[in-house]
């Protein structure tokens, strides 16, 4: 009886709360659904472009391989008389080739790809990318997010297209930097050496992009910018002002050891000290992190100071900061770099991204796992679909269970089989789900 | 050109769904890929799914979230609709299962942050007074003590006024379970509420004001 009755007098209680909360809900603004509609389009034709991609390339496959058997048939036996061009051979570093021409990091600083004719591609950390076919005059890329360093060397007869997002990059000989945000649908191209010309959405015709331009493509506001690079003003990392003749010590020069030894750096980059004679070398954060020189990076943040680094520095440059910081094991500068990005940057890729690197630092520092949760479950909350969202929801179950038990990780593991079964942790979440 | 062309992202939403499209027809549009069928779905289904998913969660922000998250996946698997004139329901059901997941998540998460009764999660509410804010911030900390179960039935039943019945139908569970859960989640709520004053005394003074 004294439970019926509680459960009236409950009954009644949420009615009148239940009631109060539908009348201060506002319904959706039309600014809402459009943005909502918007994003998910945007995530649809995304989508699109994958299948369609992987698509072409099965069908292209498979083509190439019926094609290879008719001409074994017909020429078996018979020596072909039509002199065949063979494609450019290159090597993969940092990484291998995947199903799909899709370029994996193998330890996590990016991936290179040299050509026999001394063509470069570096996908920066945190890039990805795929190589799409390669013939005897070059070889078509797709960058589908993230940053690259692409060098092609000038000959005559040599075509090169980068795809990025959905601009075409045809490129002749030359240097520069691309970064596609798919996220944001920004294409940030800056050139070095050369000329390329972009092809894509809000280009009637062709933008053509000489040295020293920055063309600056932000899809969502419809925005095209093409103008000079940044001039000496703007922060940039690494242009620190350096003699051309690297032999010039610091006794010549008057400077101090730290900052005469980063400009000797640099002019010795510049100069072809690292085996790259003539050519102008990236002289960015991202580029030497491309470079494997995360010690440059490290010492021209000494030099400059690190809290104008983090108040100052670009976004790509914090990544590259954070990243060279996290591989020379200076966590407390990775953790800053990291803290900047998020704090300064609120929203982006990289910030989101952040999250889950925070987490991993902290995974890794004593009695730091209760925080790395704290930090995987917001990265999950902020980028549910984000790129590290499964390694995010595994890392947070194996802690859990390390931390709390079995029974706690359970939840986790449940859903990590429902959203990733296939997934990296998916038999360690089997393992927890079975386990009594 | 062309090849860069094919993906533009286009950005345009039509002012209105075509009105005259019933549910079915609408289906086998999506079904059929025409060009008009997402923003005449998303026109017509989005408010519902997105106040549906902020009365759960509290959150506007989260709510924007799942209604982009629902619309995505609903798109994306539209050939897996059998019966185009179910297409509210096969909405609803996407709806669920994603906000599931979200509680599932929440709690999991909880977890490890744990939340102090002076640290409970901020409901920043559009237009709300700061009064209401507050009452609701303590309702949806006591949602946030319940099971995924129990606060989805609680949800579904008193938030979105849909019957057990349904309720039953669109989780893919019993009808007694259903029960279960909302008699449970009925006393909890409700005896947080009675030994929470403020929340109780502001519930008083609502009903007073009415002249009940």
């Amino acid at each position: 009886m004294e439970r019926e009755v509680d459960r009236g007098s409950s009954a009644a209680t949420v009615e009148r709360m239940a009631d109060f909360v539908r009348s201060v809900i506002a319904p959706m603004t039309p600014a809402q659904s459009e943005s909502g509609l918007d994003i998910v389009r945007a995530r649809l034709a995304a989508r699109q472009r994958r299948r369609i991609g992987l698509f072409r390339l099965s069908f292209a496959g498979m083509g190439a391989g019926v094609v290879a058997c008719a001409l074994w048939l017909v020429f078996s036996g018979a020596k072909l008389t039509v002199p065949h061009k063979a494609s450019l051979a290159y090597h993969v570093e940092g990484g291998e080739i995947v199903d799909g021409g899709y370029l994996r990091s193998l330890g996590g600083a990016g991936v290179k790809l040299r050509f026999a004719e001394g063509s470069e591609l570096d996908f920066l950390a945190g890039a990805r990318g795929r190589l799409r076919s390669v013939d005897a005059n070059g070889a078509r890329l797709a960058i589908e997010r993230g940053t690259a360093s692409v060098k092609v060397a000038h000959r005559p007869g040599a075509h090169w297209l980068v795809d990025a997002g959905p601009f075409l990059i045809t490129v002749k000989g030359t240097t520069f930097t691309v970064a596609w945000d798919a996220t944001g649908e920004q294409l940030d191209l800056r050139m070095e050496q050369g000329t390329v010309s972009v092809t894509g959405p809000l280009s009637e015709g062709t933008i053509t992009v000489s040295a020293g331009q920055r063309l600056a493509i932000n899809l969502p506001r419809r925005e095209v910018v093409l103008r000079e690079l940044e001039s000496v003003e703007a922060f940039h990392p690494a242009s620190v002002p350096v003699s051309p003749e690297p032999e010039l010590g610091p006794s010549k020069q008057g400077l101090d050891p730290d900052r005469a030894d980063t400009a000797r750096e640099a002019a010795a980059q510049r100069s072809g000290a690292h085996g790259r004679g003539g050519v102008a070398w990236p002289h960015t954060w991202p580029a030497a992190l491309v470079a494997g020189d995360t010690d440059f990076i490290l010492r021209d943040v000494e030099r400059r100071g690190l809290e104008r680094c983090l108040a100052e520095a670009s976004s790509e440059d914090l990544s590259a900061l954070a990243d060279a910081a996290r591989y020379r094991r200076r966590d407390n500068i990775a953790k800053q770099a990291l803290l900047a990005q998020r704090s300064r940057f609120p929203g982006s890729a990289r910030a989101l991204d952040a999250a889950f690197l925070l987490g991993r630092l902290d995974e890794m520092r004593e009695g730091g796992r209760p925080k790395a949760l704290s930090w995987y479950e917001r990265y999950l909350e902020e980028a549910p679909s984000g790129a590290y969202a499964s390694e995010a929801l595994g890392r947070e179950m194996i802690v859990m269970q390390e931390l709390m038990g079995a029974a706690a990780a359970r939840m986790v593991a449940e859903d990590y089989l429902h959203r990733f079964p296939t997934g990296t942790y998916a038999g360690a979440a089997r393992a927890l789900r079975q386990e009594p | 050109m062309s090849a860069g062309r094919k993906n533009i992202p286009l950005h345009i939403v039509p002012s209105s769904a075509r009105p005259d499209v019933d549910d079915a027809a609408l289906a086998r549009a999506l079904i059929a890929g025409e060009p008009w069928s997402h923003a005449a779905t998303w026109n017509r289904y989005a408010p519902l799914v997105f106040n549906m998913a902020w009365r759960a969660l509290g959150s506007e922000d989260e709510a924007e979230d799942i209604t982009q998250e629902v619309f995505y996946r609903l798109f994306a698997r539209v050939r897996t609709l059998c019966k185009p004139e179910s297409l509210r329901s096969f909405i609803v059901s996407f709806a669920i299962r994603i906000l599931k997941w979200e509680f599932r998540r929440r709690r999991a998460g909880r977890w490890l942050t744990f939340f102090t009764p002076n640290d409970l999660p901020d409901v920043p509410f559009r237009g709300a007074d700061p009064e209401a804010r507050e009452i609701l911030r303590r309702f949806y900390g006591i949602l946030n003590e319940l099971g995924t179960r129990e606060r989805l039935v609680f949800a579904l039943r008193h938030l979105e006024s849909m019957t057990l019945g349904e309720i039953a139908a669109a989780m893919e569970i019993s009808l007694s379970t259903v029960k279960r859960a909302h008699a449970q989640a009925v006393v909890e709520v409700g005896r947080s509420i009675a030994s929470d004053k403020d929340l109780a005394g502001f519930l008083e003074e609502v009903q007073g004001r009415h002249g009940t």
